[in-house]
């Protein structure tokens, strides 16, 4: 007969884990209990279908560690890392939560959290992350890990798209003139264009470059070699 | 004639589940819901009930504490895919999964299936039940 491969999480630091379980739904609660009671080094001493419940269990039982999701019988999972900073400084909150969003991840782990762990990972990967972040680590489960570098890779995509847009002949030579230190007025004459033209190519090709002021403009040409050295120094009157 | 009940929201599960179920030579009684499943156990004996756990309304488990407690006979079976909110498709390995089909079996549920399941499954687990 084959053994199942040990997913008992090493929580045999000094003494049991004292885990906390705070979820609105009663049937995870009782579900989650039953299964982590049964891990060695674990002990759950309490489930909470809310915050004030959950801190009032925590400031009896002083917990190490709390399993929670992100929202709570209408409050947040902030609010009851607020709220465990005054009864059980030490509790390290792990996030085990649906939402799979980057700004939702930010937040928790901003306010504090140790560990963000969606609801449909492995009950593997909760004994994990019981573990490393009983061990004083932080943990992401790898379909939250992948959710950021997803939306992280989009990010950077879009930027970079937006980086190689290509920029029109007209909007070279508008650069290339702000790289020479002349005034939008000063092109609008020297291309006999209006300045209401020469602030839309500016704008444009700012925009398309990702570039934020005229420094940077200014900077960007003479790095791109459309100004000479010795036309650097602004508008000859 | 042995007699089942289904009681799964979805539609599609319900179905599936009666036509392996009459294939074992059952009859077959289906509900959406744990508050019809109730209605129709009081006006029916059933040697076997099939529950899904996360449903609207009263749960799965909440449903098998009142049938431990009204109809102590009945063989249960409870099947779950972790959940139908917000996300779908857990997977048999998901914690919600195991955490819901462990409530069920603390309450008293003869076995549990984590969906998506064989029918080789369903069945090889049922024949023991309805004998």
């Amino acid at each position: 007969m084959n053994a199942a491969p040990a997913a008992v999480p090493d929580l045999t630091l000094p003494g049991n884990q004292r885990v906390l379980l705070v979820d609105e739904r009663a049937v995870l609660r009782d579900g989650l209990r039953v299964s982590l009671s049964s891990e060695a080094g674990i002990d759950v001493v309490g489930a909470a279908r809310s915050v004030p419940e959950a801190l009032r269990i925590a400031a009896q039982t002083k917990p190490h560690l709390v399993v929670s999701d992100l929202q709570v019988g209408g409050q947040s999972v902030a609010d009851l890392m607020s709220g465990l900073g005054k009864v059980c400084g030490s509790a390290r909150v792990l996030v085990l939560t649906s939402q799979a969003g980057e700004p939702q991840m930010r937040l928790a782990m901003l306010a504090g959290a140790r560990a963000y762990l969606l609801k449909d990972d492995g009950y593997a990967e909760l004994l994990e992350a019981l573990r490393v972040v009983g061990a004083g680590r932080h943990f992401f489960s790898d379909s939250a890990e992948s959710t950021i570098l997803d939306q992280y890779a989009e990010r950077v995509a879009a930027r970079y798209a937006v980086a190689a847009a290509p920029i029109t002949p007209r909007e070279r030579e508008v650069l290339a003139r702000i790289g020479q230190g002349q005034t939008n007025k000063g092109i609008a004459k020297a291309l006999h264009l209006s300045v209401k033209t020469v602030e839309k190519h500016r704008s444009n090709l700012m925009r398309k470059l990702g570039l934020h002021n005229t420094a940077a403009v200014t900077v960007y040409a003479i790095r791109q070699g459309l100004v000479n050295q010795d036309e650097i120094g602004g508008e000859q009157a | 004639m042995k007699h089942v009940l289904v009681i799964d929201d979805e539609p599609f599960v319900r179905d599936a589940l009666k036509r392996v179920l009459e294939e074992e030579d059952t009859q077959v009684d289906v509900a959406a819901d744990a508050e019809t499943a109730l209605l129709q156990l009081y006006r029916q004996a059933y040697d076997l009930v099939i529950l899904d756990i996360i449903m609207p309304g009263m749960d799965g488990v909440e449903l098998i504490r009142r049938l431990r407690g009204e109809f102590p006979a009945v063989r249960i079976v409870a099947i779950s895919g972790g959940g139908n909110f917000e996300l779908s498709g857990y997977g048999p390995e998901a914690v919600t999964t195991r955490a819901y089909l462990t409530a069920a079996t603390a309450v008293g549920a003869d076995a549990v299936l984590a969906k998506p399941f064989e029918t080789a499954e369903l069945e090889a687990l049922i024949r023991p039940l309805l004998q």
